[in-house]
Parts: structure tokens; C-alpha cells; sequence
């Protein structure tokens, strides 16, 4: 029978406390992975966190996204900048069961007589949101402009920022809820409406 | 006499070559990774810009025949509107049941859009009037329509002189203004 000190089973003898793992391979795929990231990361820095049950429609434009105000609409909350404002309708679905929570429902039932002024064109809650929003803006500019020289702040009061709205609203949500949005941020004294929308990749 | 070296003579001179140390860099590249793994987004997310409407009681005189693009939307028809009568160009009815992409000729209705353009190649508003139950995704897909975006590129770019699309260089070429008209209704 071969012994592994024959000169047969030499080689593998060798192989066998060789250290030396040829890393070459691994590490073009590396770089080929590297670049193809590199390539395909977006640096624009603005970042939307998106709530959850949220869809932005799918579009074909190729519009950059801007800092702005944002708010967000799903099937049944909407949000300003990150906090909760209104819960809009009772869900079908709950955390228990197929059955809709009934203290969600009488609360929503409670306030769809004060969800909406104006003959039902305006959202109270997201004008009052958005009216604050905008005051702490101006008072923020102001605080800029005290602080900067004389010539920046009589720039900001006599040519003031305009001021743009983020809308992320899921793709199922009708024209009719959209367009009470878009009265609203009128109202609260909105400039521009930014569409959120899923570009194609 | 000249003899060839063994086998295990021309081993040890090559195990004995110094390799360079791939090591650090192969660290480098996995912290790399990581960092853009981690950081990186996979989905593209753009906007669509659109004015609010500002009601003003001052005409502009210098437009002796503006062009008022209005487009209408509802669960049976798309049309397209022009002039301060709002005088219906062309009506194109929807197709029950069908979803937005196939429920109308869309490559007639870039067609129409294309053909007001090269007639009015400085206007770049539209208003858009859709009805209530319309759903936020037809209403994208209207708009992308509307701004050009699915019109080819050299089918477009006819439309408008050198100035206008050096000035629009990085925006669609049809009607890039999009106006939702009853948000006051």
C-alpha cells in the first residue's frame, strides 16, 4: 500500500501546509463589486424615510429630489416631517385579527366632523401642522439674518425663501384626498409641490 | 558539465520569490464595501415639480392667442383643451377596465402633445383638471406624459429651438409646468 512519504503523495504533502492562499481572484471580484457600487450609489444626500404602507407611484422623470417640507400619505395616517398628524380612515386589518380595532374607528368617526374646514377643502390638522412649520422657518431665517451681516438679512425679508413641499402619497390614494392636500399647503402659504415618485432604476 | 536543475531546486527559488502582500488591500476593499452596502439606496427616488396656481386678475396682453393647454381626466376620457374657450382638440375614451398604460392610444396622445408644442414651442404650462376618484398613479402617468418624459428624445427635441433647449438642458421637452387647475373647488 502507498505511504503519503511516497514520492507519489508528494505534492499534495506540500499543498497541505502551504499558507500561502492565492487571494488574486477574490480580490478582483472585490473591486469588479467596488465599482459597480461606486457606479450605482446616488450621492444627493437627501434621504425620505418612508412610512410604513406607503407605494410612491412609479415615473419616468428624472427630476432630482430638493429639500423640502415633506409630508406623507398612506391608506389612512398622514405625517409632516416625521410626526403623526391625522389617522384619516378605520383599517381592515388589524394586529390581533381580520377584525377593525374599534377604538380607531370611534376616534376617527369622532373627528371626520373636525378633520376638515373650509366646506371640506382644508385638513385642519396638516394647516396647523404646516402653519407651525412655517412660522419656525421664518423665525429661523430671521435668527440667520440677525446673526449675518445687514445686507443677508434685508436680502431674506425683502426676497424670502420659497417654500417647497415634499408630497410622498401611496400610488392607490384618489385626486380627491390629493387635491385637499394641495389646498391645504396653498393655504398654509406653500410655493411648490415636489411629487415623490419611484424613478425607474 | 552543464546539468538542469531538479525539480526541487527550481521549486525552492520560486516559493522563495517575494509576493506583494494583498492582504491590507483586500481589509481596504471589504470596509469599502460595507460602508456602501450599508449606505447605498437601490431605489431612485425623483420628484415632479409643480407651481401653485396663482389667481390674478391682470391679462397678459402680449399672447394675442394663448394657448391654455388643459387636459381632463376622468374614469371615461382623457382630453386635451386649448384656448381661452377651452375648445376641445381631441377626446380620447378610456377603455374599461383597463389599466392607464393600455386604456388610451397613448403614442396618438404624445403625438397631439408633440404637435402643440412645435406650434407653441415657448409654452411650457398645462393644467391639469382630473375628477375625484382619479388614483394618484394614472395621474403620474398622465403628468409623465405631459412633460414628455416617454416621448423619444429626437422626437422632442425638434419641438424647440437651440435657445429653449439649452435652457432646458436637463428637463423633458413638452410641458414641463404642470398646473392642477380646481384645487381651490
Amino acid at each position: 500500500m502507498a505511504s503519503t512519504r511516497s514520492i507519489r503523495f508528494r505534492h499534495q504533502r506540500i499543498n497541505r501546509n502551504g499558507d500561502d492562499i492565492d487571494i488574486t481572484s477574490l480580490l478582483d471580484i472585490l473591486t469588479i463589486l467596488l465599482v459597480f457600487l461606486i457606479a450605482n450609489n446616488s450621492f444627493t444626500g437627501e434621504i425620505i424615510t418612508v412610512i410604513d404602507g406607503l407605494q410612491p407611484p412609479q415615473s419616468e422623470s428624472r427630476d432630482a429630489i430638493q429639500a423640502a417640507i415633506v409630508v406623507q400619505m398612506n391608506k389612512k395616517e398622514l405625517w409632516v416631517e416625521g410626526k403623526k398628524i391625522l389617522d384619516l380612515g378605520p383599517t381592515t386589518e388589524t394586529q390581533n385579527g381580520n377584525q377593525p380595532d374599534q377604538q380607531s374607528v370611534a376616534w376617527v368617526q369622532k373627528s371626520q366632523q373636525q378633520l376638515f374646514d373650509q366646506g371640506g377643502r382644508r385638513i385642519v390638522g396638516l394647516y396647523n401642522e404646516l402653519m407651525q412649520v412655517n412660522q419656525s422657518l421664518a423665525l429661523t431665517e430671521k435668527s440667520i439674518g440677525q446673526k449675518s451681516n445687514e445686507d443677508l438679512e434685508k436680502k431674506l425679508t425683502t426676497e424670502p425663501k420659497r417654500r417647497l413641499i415634499s408630497l410622498v402619497i401611496d400610488k392607490d390614494i384618489p385626486y380627491q384626498m390629493i387635491k385637499k392636500i394641495l389646498y391645504t399647503a396653498a393655504e398654509a402659504g406653500f410655493e411648490e409641490y415636489k411629487l415623490i415618485v419611484l424613478g425607474q432604476n | 558539465m552543464f546539468r538542469m536543475p531538479s525539480h526541487r531546486s527550481r521549486r525552492s527559488k520560486s516559493a522563495s520569490e517575494e509576493k506583494i502582500n494583498l492582504v491590507p488591500m483586500l481589509d481596504s476593499i471589504f470596509n469599502f464595501i460595507f460602508f456602501l452596502l450599508v449606505s447605498s439606496s437601490f431605489t431612485t427616488i425623483k420628484e415632479i415639480s409643480s407651481p401653485v396656481p396663482i389667481l390674478s386678475s391682470t391679462q397678459d396682453l402680449q399672447k394675442d392667442d394663448p394657448l391654455l393647454l388643459t387636459i381632463t381626466m376622468d374614469e371615461q376620457k382623457i382630453e386635451i383643451k386649448t384656448g381661452l374657450q377651452s375648445s376641445v382638440i381631441k377626446s380620447f375614451p378610456r377603455i374599461a377596465l383597463q389599466p392607464i398604460e393600455t386604456s388610451i392610444d397613448w403614442k396618438d396622445f404624445d403625438d397631439q402633445l408633440t404637435s402643440l408644442k412645435k406650434k407653441y414651442p415657448l409654452e411650457n404650462a398645462a393644467i391639469l383638471l382630473p375628477s375625484d376618484q382619479i388614483s394618484y398613479t394614472d395621474l403620474v402617468y398622465l403628468i409623465d406624459h405631459l412633460r414628455g418624459e416617454t416621448v423619444a428624445t429626437s422626437d422632442a427635441a425638434n419641438t424647440v429651438d437651440q435657445e429653449e433647449k439649452t435652457k432646458t438642458s436637463q428637463k423633458p421637452m413638452l410641458f414641463h409646468d404642470i398646473y392642477f387647475g380646481d384645487i381651490q373647488s
